[in-house]
């Protein structure tokens, strides 16, 4: 792993699994224009991209799902080394996935493939619901996380292992009379 | 949810690297005087030492010589989910070593094998002020994928818990659901 030294950001993927009945109808309707609509997202992910990197520290969004009712999202975020900014990753990508979804929905309005006053009825009695959240490993840099989320939580209780006092600290147990 | 399911603790392989002069020193020593590795001594004295670390719950310690002056620790310690175990871990891993080295030193002293006037209460007192034992490096010591992900996720969770969010909380995720459920669309 190498030495304790968190300096930059990281790269952070969050695997967020949302529920709702209202993706099965857009599911059909957009089927039904001959359309894909992960792909949709994508297309305007695309268009949004430098918006959400520059608001939301969010450098890739991918769209997927095995159900009618599900809607995976795959998303990278930058990550400072703080606890604050891993938890506000999550929110990130959610926030950047609220703007996609809803520039999507505007799109798919405009063009006639979704009724409007429809969608807005299914929607107001049915929420997204987040299922699932977990974190995509990556082969070649786990190491590199492992010691980013180390270095984040010791540094949260002042501990940061990159800074000289903390090994002075940690030192007294190896260089003073220890009982248990 | 993976990240839901962090409720036991996991154990937390730690490698640390020390480093000091009178490693060297004990090496030669014990050598000239009894042809044996002083690490293996080392390792017998933590043998017999068994019952401490059951009692500072690790599992499993070793020691091995790095390089020349530096040795590495592996410990393997059993560690709550939250930031005070999870540094008192390392502090234990620390200062298990420690008990261990001094009774060593003590033996060493006894038997003549080293100098016993440079002893003194498990201290070297003429390298000690000039000679501590250093730091180099902590690792966690991550083998293989399956057990990288069981670490990655306790990690999260203790950063998570640290300021109160936690995602088997059902408020917490109520709170995330804010983001993606705006109050009104087009």
């Amino acid at each position: 792993m190498g030495k304790f030294r968190v300096v930059d950001t990281y790269t952070i993927k969050w695997k967020i699994k949302l529920s709702s009945k209202q993706f099965g109808y857009l599911y059909f309707q957009v089927y039904d224009s001959g359309k894909n609509f992960f792909d949709i997202l994508q297309h305007v992910f695309q268009q949004q991209k430098n918006r959400l990197y520059k608001s939301y520290n969010i450098v890739g969004l991918e769209f997927s799902g095995k159900y009618i009712d599900e809607l995976i999202i795959e998303g990278k975020t930058k990550v400072y080394p703080s606890v604050s900014s891993i938890t506000e990753s999550i929110r990130n990508i959610l926030e950047g996935f609220s703007i996609v979804y809803q520039k999507s929905l505007e799109y798919l309005v405009d063009n006639d493939i979704i009724d409007k006053e429809k969608f807005i009825e299914l929607y107001q009695d049915d929420q997204i619901e987040i299922k699932d959240i977990d974190i995509i490993l990556d082969d070649n840099n786990n190491n590199e996380l492992v010691k980013f989320l180390l270095y984040t939580i010791f540094d949260h209780k002042g501990l940061s292992l990159e800074d000289k006092d903390t090994y002075k600290y940690l030192e007294q147990f190896i260089n003073i009379n220890i009982t248990f | 949810m993976n990240i839901l399911n962090i409720d036991n603790t996991l154990i937390i392989p730690w490698k640390i690297i020390v480093s000091a002069e009178q490693f060297n020193y004990i090496e030669q020593k014990v050598f000239e005087k009894t042809q044996k590795n002083w690490i293996d001594i080392l390792k017998q004295i933590m043998t017999e030492n068994k019952d401490i670390l059951t009692r500072i719950k690790i599992v499993d310690f070793d020691v091995y010589k790095y390089d020349e002056n530096k040795l590495v620790l592996v410990s393997q310690r059993l560690t709550k989910p939250t930031i005070h175990s999870l540094v008192d871990s390392l502090e234990d891993s620390l200062k298990f070593f420690t008990r261990n080295y001094r009774t060593m030193l003590d033996y060493l002293a006894k038997n003549n094998i080293i100098d016993p006037t440079i002893i003194e209460d498990g201290r070297f007192i003429s390298l000690y002020n000039k000679d501590k034992i250093k730091i180099i490096n902590i690792d966690i010591d991550l083998d293989t994928d399956v057990f990288t992900k069981q670490i990655v996720l306790f990690l999260l969770y203790i950063s998570f818990d640290s300021i109160n969010f936690n995602l088997s909380d059902q408020k917490s995720i109520d709170y995330l659901e804010t983001f993606i459920n705006p109050c009104c669309l087009f």
